[in-house]
């Protein structure tokens, strides 16, 4: 386990500018409680006569591992790890609405076979002529996380030397008002699709950010949550507004020593079950351009912060917890 | 049967999400598979499945597809003598 795990190239489709840092200094604010994910130029990345059979999800997911491939001027990785919590919901609502309005005959082939989970992985792995490990976590809100310590693991005890790590969720308007009806006071829902390449190295580089640390705890007792946070400088949290979701946090932190700065992302991606995954790219960025706009801090310190370790931390429903240390070398 | 070649290209543009072509686009006489439209295996499924909801034709004969599905006229043709709907 002694290789380290460095961050190659990232992008994102999400309710900002996509395939883009536009968000660092003019980010798109929203009144409504859901936003759309802005579609990027899918052309520059798929041929048409291959998109017009693929649902936005699948061409999203295509896009932004795509153009992570290129940034890390790679053509075939050894592995392609994805998360999603729900796949492709967009195609499985049109397969049910389907199948009740016409029965159990007549059904539309392309819908059922691009509405399974692992269809996002498998679609990337096609495309780019991967026959590599190929693996697909659904697993709510930690999807990513759980793609992520995969990739992590296998880099750190060199099975593998490259990986496109994903997580990709898509979220309909029918959903959206399923999720506003069962939580109210949800402010902001959107889409997610983020891919990165990470490479196994012996050392790293100078600038180079390094996925330093991976942890899924499952209802661990608070003073073993603590454990596994020492002493962060900076931490980015999964706070979305909802006071159920928020005081989780609120209640970790308190008792974490070393006053951490505390960095938000939701307020301005929305949340999804991918959403960490835009948490991890938004650290990420902030790392390397070494700056931290204004509207990221839930608690802004007095002058400024260069920051060289990010720690992650998000949780569901307050039982699964996640830990991603970023370091900036 | 202008007709019925006219509902078909609508109908074929909207189930295999031609979103780029318009009826006229598509010439009737020529082939939908290969050269022409360029569709491919899962189109031909699709196809199937739109003769059967569309038109109450069930085709139980894989070797008739080639000849039924050459072109938008061929397909118009079997559908105007083989329709139960």
């Amino acid at each position: 386990m002694s290789n380290k795990c460095i961050i190659k190239s990232i992008a994102q489709v999400s309710c900002q500018q996509p395939l883009s840092d536009e968000w660092l200094t003019s980010p798109i604010l929203y009144d409504e409680s859901y936003a759309a994910a802005i579609e990027p130029n899918f052309k520059e990345f798929i041929n048409p006569i291959e998109a017009r059979r693929l649902g936005r999800v699948l061409k999203r997911a295509l896009c932004t591992s795509l153009s992570a491939l290129r940034q890390a001027g790679l053509n075939n990785p050894d592995a392609i790890i994805t998360g999603t919590g729900m796949g492709c919901l967009e195609n499985s609502e049109k397969f049910l609405l389907q199948l009740a309005q016409l029965g159990e005959s007549c059904l539309k082939p392309t819908l059922f076979m691009q509405s399974t989970h692992n269809t996002i992985s498998s679609l990337i792995g096609i495309n780019i002529k991967c026959h590599g490990y190929n693996n697909t976590y659904s697993q709510k809100a930690c999807s990513f996380e759980s793609a992520l310590l995969d990739a992590w693991l296998q880099l750190k005890a060199g099975a593998i030397k490259s990986v496109l790590v994903g997580s990709h969720d898509e979220v309909t308007p029918l959903f959206a008002k399923i999720l506003k009806r069962n939580s109210p006071d949800f402010k902001l829902v959107s889409e997610t699709s983020v891919a990165s390449v990470l490479v196994a190295e012996e050392s790293a580089q100078p600038n180079q950010i390094e996925v330093e640390n991976v942890n899924i705890l499952y209802r661990p007792l608070r003073e073993e949550l603590i454990r596994h946070i020492t002493e962060p400088a900076v931490v980015m949290l999964g706070l979305n507004g909802n006071e159920s979701n928020d005081r989780h946090y609120c209640e970790l932190l308190g008792k974490v020593s070393g006053n951490p700065i505390m960095l938000h992302y939701k307020p301005i991606f929305g949340d999804n079950f991918s959403a960490s995954a835009i948490g991890f790219y938004a650290a990420t960025r902030l790392l390397q351009t070494g700056k931290i706009p204004e509207f990221m801090y839930h608690s802004k310190p007095a002058g400024n912060v260069i920051p060289s370790e990010i720690t992650l931390i998000n949780h569901y429903e307050g039982n699964t917890w996640s830990l991603i240390k970023l370091k900036k070398h | 049967m202008e007709t019925l070649i006219e509902t078909l290209k609508n109908q074929i543009i909207d189930v295999l999400n031609l979103e780029d072509l318009k009826p006229e686009d598509i010439d009737a006489e020529a082939p939908l598979f290969g050269e022409g439209l360029g569709l491919d295996s899962i189109d031909a499924l699709e196809l199937i499945v739109l003769m059967e909801r569309e038109y109450g034709i069930k085709l139980s004969n894989p070797a008739e597809g080639k000849e039924i599905f050459k072109s938008v006229a061929s397909v118009a043709d079997y559908v105007s003598k083989n329709r139960k709907k």
